[in-house]
């Protein structure tokens, strides 16, 4: 049986004790994929405080909605739909997308020049993608950071492939253009 | 210039085709410069993408996340305490709205059965039918003669608000 299967049969199970009240099953749940829904909800927010509160509220959500989950979809699309759901809220709030943390490293290690162009290209990475579109942005790090498939992220975020496929091709055109300096040198 | 093949490239940037179907996109790329262009583009914003990492590896939410819900759970009957605290305060209303709705049912019924009149407007009850149906009775029917006329006294004359 593929890993993946397994892992998602694994997850409806421990659905299943969730639905009959059993609470280390959710902290079975958090511990698989707490790190994939924090990693999603920062680098779409920006904010790490606002992306563990994200985070938070979806486990909490499939707590709540335990008894009346059906297993129609993987669970990790299921979530993953909460969590984009969530982060897409939270983006329309004007505090976010700030991108925390430092732009650039502290003076000392700047001494090292390689260490500086790198962190220059990361910041340059970083307010390129805050600066996409909100779906834009939300199919980008979907796509290249978690590593999911344009039919996934579709049924992830309930827009169509063909709309899924032109926000990125947009969206990784848009990067390209802001990132020319460090891709071109 | 484009070439319809070109928004395929991105799933093979992805690294999604199977095999088979990744030697085809090869071969494609081999023959077609557009393609070959915007290909070695889409490589060139994946790996600068690829240089933004997250530490959020130390973050462990499960503490947090089965606090909240010890704490929304204890929430939840919080309600029904809520309620059971009100319970006096419910019992003394209903029992206050039954006596009115008796009377105000009292004082339609009652004339058809006890009036001197037969009339079945309100007016027609006497004040001995509506000391009965408030289950006054037992008070005898000079006090509720007397009440009436009591109340009677209470009321402001026209005489009054002429003045």
């Amino acid at each position: 049986m593929p890993n993946d299967a397994r892992r998602s049969g694994d997850d409806v199970e421990l659905m299943a004790r969730l639905a009959d009240g059993d609470q280390s099953a959710l902290a079975q749940l958090i511990q698989r994929h707490q790190h994939r829904v924090l990693d999603i909800a920062y680098r779409t927010i920006g904010d790490r405080v606002l992306a563990e509160d994200i985070a938070q509220e979806a486990f909490l959500r499939v707590w709540r909605s335990a008894g009346s989950y059906v297993p129609s979809a993987q669970f990790t699309t299921w979530l993953y739909r909460i969590v984009v759901n969530l982060c897409i809220d939270a983006s329309r709030k004007p505090k976010a997308l700030t991108i925390d943390g430092p732009a650039v490293p502290h003076p000392e290690m700047a001494a090292v020049s390689s260490g500086l162009e790198r962190s220059d290209r990361i910041a340059a990475v970083r307010r390129a993608v805050a600066r996409l579109p909100r779906r834009q942005r939300v199919a980008l790090v979907l796509h290249r950071f978690s590593g999911l498939s344009i039919r996934v992220i579709s049924d992830a975020t309930g827009w169509s492939e063909s709309a899924v496929e032109s926000l990125l091709v947009r969206a990784y055109a848009s990067l390209r253009q802001a990132l020319t300096e460090f891709t071109e040198s | 210039m484009t070439c319809p093949y070109t928004p395929n490239l991105l799933r093979l940037v992805a690294g999604e085709p199977a095999i088979a179907e990744r030697r085809d996109m090869q071969a494609h790329l081999a023959t077609c410069a557009v393609c070959a262009r915007e290909h070695a583009r889409l490589i060139e914003v994946w790996q600068a993408l690829g240089e933004w990492e997250t530490d959020v590896a130390g973050i462990d939410l499960t503490a947090r996340v089965l606090a909240e819900v010890s704490r929304e759970s204890a929430d939840r009957t919080g309600p029904a305490r809520r309620f059971h605290a009100l319970a006096p305060m419910v019992r003394a209303a209903a029992s206050i709205l039954i006596a009115v709705g008796l009377g105000i049912g009292a004082g339609y019924v009652l004339p058809l059965r006890f009036g001197e009149t037969g009339n079945r407007s309100q007016e027609t009850a006497s004040a001995e039918a509506i000391v009965e149906a408030l289950g006054l009775s037992h008070l005898g029917s000079d006090s509720a003669t007397g009440l009436l006329n009591a109340l009677d006294a209470d009321s402001p004359s026209e005489g009054d608000e002429s003045s």
